[in-house]
């Protein structure tokens, strides 16, 4: 095996520790709108993201679990009003997972 | 994530509230000289016209207000933007505040007759200096806000009031100021007009389902 190869082989396993929570598209697209602004609503959310209300809740409640999200309920009258925000720790994944895949793909394609 | 940020504020142009807000404030400039032309109040008293002017500017920004608060918000969702889009919006603020207060000690000038009211060209100094000014201080908002339509509106509002001094000089048409403030006032309105129906259509009022406890 050429020392290109070994290098791609070990560049290619580092895919194996990437934040699994991050990588998923719905949830990166979400941290990444949330890290653009200083707090939003689950509308604008649902309006930027075109997700649907089920499944921005879900990836929502995935991204509060791992401390990325800040979720801050309320009540405006009588309609509920979730205002949602990146936590430092989010925003330190994040940063840590777009190094991480510029890493590999420069790695890996640098040369195409 | 710049990009990101500016999409995200852009999206809040999509309502056509800013258009129509600008248009009626236009026209609040060109309604008094229009109703002039036709006879309909005498420019000798100014309270007819500041009285017009008053009534649309108030009912412009009360569409404005309330428009941006029970029409956009609760279709478009509430956002705080970070702290470089704030400073940006606050440079906006200070601007017009600046727009404002030049746009009054012109008026007052003009009204103690202490500005010259035109020369050859017949644009009375009260207009030059609306022109100019409307041109800087929307260019500049443009620029801050990343709002690209409120550059030709800069022009628009730049143009109208001289424009329309002019051709009554030169006695070009009979009503020159419904001519002009159709041709700039009018494409603001109807341009705001249509992208308030289109966004009224395309998003619809979303309560939110709120998110799973677990």
């Amino acid at each position: 095996m050429s020392k290109q190869k070994k290098s791609e082989t070990s560049d290619l396993s580092r895919l194996l520790g990437i934040d699994k929570v991050i990588h998923e598209p719905a949830r990166f697209m979400i941290l990444a709108y949330l890290s653009a602004v200083e707090s939003a609503d689950f509308v604008f959310l649902l309006n930027q993201t075109g997700l649907t209300q089920g499944n921005l809740s879900f990836h929502l409640s995935k991204l509060e679990e791992s401390e990325y999200v800040g979720i801050q309920k309320q009540f405006i009258g009588k309609r509920p009003h979730t205002l949602l925000s990146i936590t430092d720790k989010g925003r330190k994944a994040l940063k840590e997972h777009l190094r991480v895949m510029k890493e590999l793909i420069d790695g890996l394609f640098g040369a195409y | 994530m710049k990009a990101l940020e500016k999409k995200a504020f852009r999206s809040f142009f999509k309502d056509g509230i800013y258009d129509v807000f600008l248009g009626l404030i236009l026209l609040s400039f060109g309604l008094p000289m229009m109703l002039n032309e036709f006879g309909w109040i005498d420019y000798k008293t100014m309270t007819w016209p500041l009285v017009f002017g008053l009534i649309l500017n108030i009912g412009a920004l009360l569409f404005f207000v309330f428009g941006k608060k029970y029409i956009t918000v609760p279709r478009l969702g509430l956002v705080h933007f970070a702290k470089s889009r704030k400073r940006k919006m606050r440079h906006v603020r200070l601007l017009l505040v600046i727009s404002v207060l030049i746009g009054l000690v012109t008026f007052f000038l003009t009204l103690f007759k202490l500005l010259p009211v035109g020369g050859e060209t017949g644009i009375p100094t009260v207009g030059l200096i609306f022109g100019i000014q409307a041109l800087i201080v929307f260019s500049l908002a443009a620029y801050f806000m990343d709002f690209t339509r409120l550059y030709l509106y800069a022009f628009l509002f730049a143009v109208s009031v001289p424009v329309t001094f002019w051709l009554k000089k030169n006695d070009f048409f009979a009503y020159p100021s419904l001519y002009v403030f159709s041709l700039t006032a009018g494409p603001m309105l109807v341009v705001g007009w249509v992208l308030f129906v289109r966004f009224l259509r395309q998003f619809p009022i979303r309560s939110e389902a709120g998110i799973k406890d677990e």
